[in-house]
């Protein structure tokens, strides 16, 4: 199928609910995911059932629902979009290295979100990870992180993690969480609309406590050491805007520090398609600007969940849905009258969800303390190994975007593309020239956008 | 079901439907490479193919995201150390 | 960075040849302003850094992928004027001390390297005639070009292709870090005593009876003793905010890049007709390049990456299993007889041009800088620029 109508990238709630939504509309779709399975980061499917745990039902059952239409979807799996050319082409290679140009009449952008994590002494450590990526060991393959667990960030993601790995008999030694417990206990005034989210999070909290692991408020962790890989991880208290207070520092030795202060979605194709962005801090930064039917700037192009403003997975599978039938209606698969009253539809339980989303982002807005974690011999460029006192000198050199410092400095040049240290590089840079965030701008984006092989892209009598 | 594959020259065993970077962990080993620049040891970071840490050598390819990537029967895995190499090591 | 009231010279462009001719003329003692605005497509830092100032000139690199790529075009690609290969030549030699120089004194290391060497791969009995044409067409005072056997160049490189008859070997053809070029000349600059104004965009230029004698930029404006255009591929626009007219046209150029690979995965720089391949200090393996006479985007086409990544494999075919990092594109400003435009321009008593360096900027920038400096402070060039000034195009405006 070279010729869907409608190309959905990503398979997570975004993807899949917007897959559904237009194959009940009967247009043909192909789910173009990087996953094994469908489900996203959120509903991840044991690869290993045996040494998994259970997996969320939500996620069986939105992936149960696809297989029942695979007349009009096609899933395609361990699948990497990495390129849109003009006429919403869309670069796709395959898992043995096929490269393929799709031509879809519409294209669901629904990629999600990758973790925040500001950069601090220690934090390339082996050991070192994002919750994210604990969690994805141990709810495909039920392996563990490591030996003794800490968690540090801010958001309920952290808690949820927490207990995945208590449930997996890995020894959680304790949670931070960087905003203060007030500010969290103020939280269930936002939601009324929501009490099942509510009630979950209160699950967890009873769960930690039950299991006796400490939730710290108003705690960050500070630096990492070790020698090949962490064994020790300082913390201290922090204050309002999150600057620690480096007199009443304590040490922990843990084997395994999972940092997450959130999430920025992945708008790398939405960039790349030539999509308007806009500066949104509360939901995770540069996004594409979305109409009321979640179309981009770019005619044909829709993005929906995770990918286009952090909400969290209800949100996302609702705004799939929309997603989905607004590309339905656009290629005229469903009249006017219809679309409009599953629109509104969507709309009221979208914005159900918000009250409480709307408390979570504030509790959780970084703050400015995160800052100065960074000293001049920390690395902020992961992938090339740039550290703050360089970049710091390319900037005062006069390289105050992201093209010129990622030029001068290589910050920004590396495999991913500045993802992991653009949004507190950015940060940096506007706070040493004294201008806001928005002004130093997004980064750009070449492709590929993910590893791909150059044999990928060479014709068959190439490869021999 | 276990699974035999050869991680930096020595035959391994792990449970079907593993990653390999989940072997690599099941097996004890959380140090994936050396990097190119100051030959600092990395592991998994972000667990979903963004962050191009976990890159390893996978049969011929010189960088394949090793928590992306499931376990072969017969797959033969390196830990770069340094920049990726086009000469096959065992 | 604060605006000066007044320079002797104000550089409209800080790409590799602004910054060149920065740093002569702050070298020279004139006071100098340094103008930037980052443009994405700025071919310096788009360019993979080749100094083939014999191979570029005898129409290799991007002359015969260009040629390749347009069927039914001449036999071969023509070579450049000897005059311009004289100076390319004479440019490449300046690198080593000027490498010494730049390192000295801003602590920049440009990555000159001096031992990879050119090679230009000859696959099939069509191209033999164009080989041997190249070696005499080198002549004999650009020496020591060579035809290398197969095992020969097997020897210097076990990863290049068997498949193919000989190659030319031009010992003189290096590389450089085009970037790292680029910053060590402007801050070699600033260590002088030039000003480096970034993000600072020119829309104006005060006229005042045949001088310009005010920039206007978005960051303030500036009165000058002189101007120079440097402005590359945009430099038709900024002459023409002096009612100037020079035929500088865009020629986008798309580049792919390999992940780093070991040191010496690939000792010598290649051109072949479907790609130049370069292995840089940091590891990566450039390949390029398209030359697309088109407008100022800087998109990157599917085709073409596939078409560079397919000509790369075909020379190197160890490079099938490497990771593709990125692709991009650059914007070279191209003449229509691909020679460069410097020096005075007729119409005004102070404005002067460095620009049009098309597809040998990089290699031409030492000399290109040292020119047009002597000729903005009333010297004399170390190199005759006579047949480079732009009036040489006014014969076919008027």
């Amino acid at each position: 199928m070279n010729h869907p109508s409608i190309v959905i990238i990503g398979g997570g709630p975004a993807g899949m609910s917007a897959a559904i939504a237009a194959a009940k509309q009967g247009l043909s779709c192909t789910i173009i995911d990087e996953g094994f399975a469908l489900g996203g980061q959120i509903y991840r499917k044991p690869t290993n059932p045996e040494h998994a745990p259970t997996p969320h039902p939500r996620g069986e059952q939105l992936r149960t629902e696809i297989a029942k239409l695979t007349q009009h979807i096609e899933v395609r799996n361990g699948h990497s979009a990495w390129g849109i050319f003009d006429e919403l082409r869309v670069a796709v290679t395959s898992p043995d290295e096929h490269t393929e140009l799709l031509q879809p009449q519409a294209l669901i952008l629904a990629p999600g979100a990758h973790e925040l994590v500001p950069p601090f002494p220690g934090w390339t450590l082996p050991g070192v990870m994002t919750p994210g990526a604990a969690q994805s060991l141990i709810k495909t393959m039920g392996v563990a992180p490591g030996k003794r667990v800490m968690l540090a960030g801010t958001g309920p993601f952290l808690l949820a993690v927490a207990c995945q790995l208590i449930d997996a008999g890995v020894h959680v030694v304790s949670v931070l969480e960087a905003s203060s417990r007030p500010a969290w206990l103020r939280l269930p005034l936002h939601g009324f609309r929501t009490p099942g989210i509510l009630v979950e999070g209160f699950l967890y909290l009873n769960k930690l406590h039950q299991s006796r692991v400490p939730v710290r408020y108003g705690r960050i962790v500070v630096s990492a050491q070790g020698e090949n890989e962490l064994n020790e991880v300082q913390h201290a208290p922090v204050n309002a805007e999150w600057f620690p207070d480096n007199n009443c520092i304590e040490t922990e030795r843990v084997d395994t520090l999972l940092v997450g202060y959130g999430f920025v979605p992945r708008n790398q194709l939405a960039q790349m398609a030539e999509c308007k962005l806009e500066f949104c801090p509360e939901v995770g930064g540069w996004i594409p600007i979305r109409d009321r039917n979640l179309a981009t700037s770019v005619t044909g192009i829709f993005a929906a969940g995770d990918g286009a403003g952090v909400a969290g997975s209800l949100a996302a599978a609702h705004e799939g849905e929309l997603a989905g039938m607004s590309a339905a209606f656009f290629l005229g698969a469903v009249d006017e009258a219809t679309f409009t009253a599953a629109r509104n539809l969507i709309e009221q339980k979208l914005s159900r969800l918000r009250p409480l989303r709307r408390a979570l982002d504030k509790i959780s807005t970084l703050q400015p303390g995160l800052m100065s974690l960074v000293r001049d011999d920390t690395l902020v460029c992961r992938c090339e190994e740039v550290t703050w006192g360089e970049a710091r000198e390319a900037v005062c050199a006069g390289s105050t975007t992201y093209r010129s410092l990622k030029i001068t400095s290589r910050a920004g040049m590396g495999a991913c593309q500045g993802r992991f240290c653009w949004p507190f590089l950015s940060r940096l840079v506007a706070a040493e020239e004294k201008c806001s965030v928005m002004d130093i701008g997004p980064p750009s984006v070449r492709s590929p956008l993910v590893p791909i092989t150059l044999g990928s892209l060479a014709p068959e009598s190439l490869k021999n | 079901m276990e699974i035999e594959f050869i991680l930096d020259g020595q035959a391994v065993h792990c449970p079907e439907g593993f990653t390999v970077i989940g072997a690599l962990f099941h097996l004890g080993q959380r140090v994936v490479r050396m990097t190119a620049g100051t030959a600092a040891p990395r592991s998994l970071f972000c667990g979903m193919g963004v962050c191009c840490d976990c890159l390893m050598q996978i049969n011929e390819r010189t960088s394949v995201r090793a928590c992306m990537t499931l376990v072969q029967p017969g797959m033969r895995v390196v830990s770069a150390q340094g920049a990726a190499t086009t000469a096959y090591q065992v | 960075m604060v605006m000066r009231k007044f320079s002797d010279v104000v550089v409209i462009g800080g790409g590799v040849i602004g910054s060149s001719v920065a740093f002569s003329l702050a070298r020279l003692g004139a006071s100098v302003t340094l103008l930037d605005a980052s443009t994405p497509g700025r071919a310096t830092s788009a360019s993979a850094g080749g100094l083939w100032s014999l191979g570029e000139s005898l129409g290799l690199g991007c002359g015969v992928i260009l040629h390749t790529s347009q069927q039914g075009a001449r036999a071969e690609p023509a070579p450049l004027p000897l005059k311009f290969m004289d100076f390319l030549w004479e440019s490449n030699l300046l690198f080593p001390n000027l490498a010494t120089e730049l390192l000295t004194l801003c602590g920049i290391n440009i990555e000159a390297e001096s031992a990879t060497g050119l090679l230009y791969l000859i696959y099939d009995e069509s191209q033999e005639s164009h080989a041997s044409r190249i070696i005499s067409w080198a002549g004999s005072d650009h020496g020591a070009l060579e035809q290398w056997g197969p095992q020969r160049i097997r020897d210097r490189d076990p990863l290049i292709t068997h498949n193919l008859r000989n190659a030319i070997h031009f010992p003189g053809d290096n590389q450089v870090n085009p970037i790292l070029l680029n910053e060590a000349f402007k801050r070699g600059a600033c260590a002088k005593g030039a000003c480096f104004i970034p993000e600072a965009r020119v829309h104006a230029l005060r006229c005042n009876n045949r001088r310009i004698v005010e920039v206007y930029t978005d960051k303030g404006s500036i009165a000058c003793g002189a101007v120079v255009n440097a402005a590359g591929a945009w430099s038709a626009q900024i002459a023409k905010l002096a009612s100037i007219e020079i035929p500088i046209q865009p020629v986008r150029g798309q580049i792919i890049c390999t992940e780093a690979l070991q040191p010496g995965t690939l000792r010598s720089n290649l051109s072949t007709r479907d790609c130049y391949i370069l292995q840089k200090a940091h590891g990566e393996i450039i390949i390029g390049s398209t030359t697309e006479y088109s407008d100022f985007s800087t998109k990157v086409r599917y085709e073409d990456i596939c078409n560079l990544a397919a000509g790369a494999i075909r020379a190197v075919p160890a490079l099938r299993n490497v990771t593709l990092k990125r692709s991009w594109s650059g914007l070279r400003p191209g003449t229509p007889d691909e020679l460069p435009i410097l020096g005075p321009a007729a119409e005004l008593e102070n404005f002067f041009h460095a620009t049009g360096g098309f597809r040998t900027g990089i290699v031409a920038a030492p000399l290109t800088g040292e020119v047009v400096a002597a000729s903005v402070l009333g010297l004399k060039p170390k190199f005759p620029i006579e047949s480079f000034l732009a009036h040489r195009f006014q014969r076919v405006y008027v």
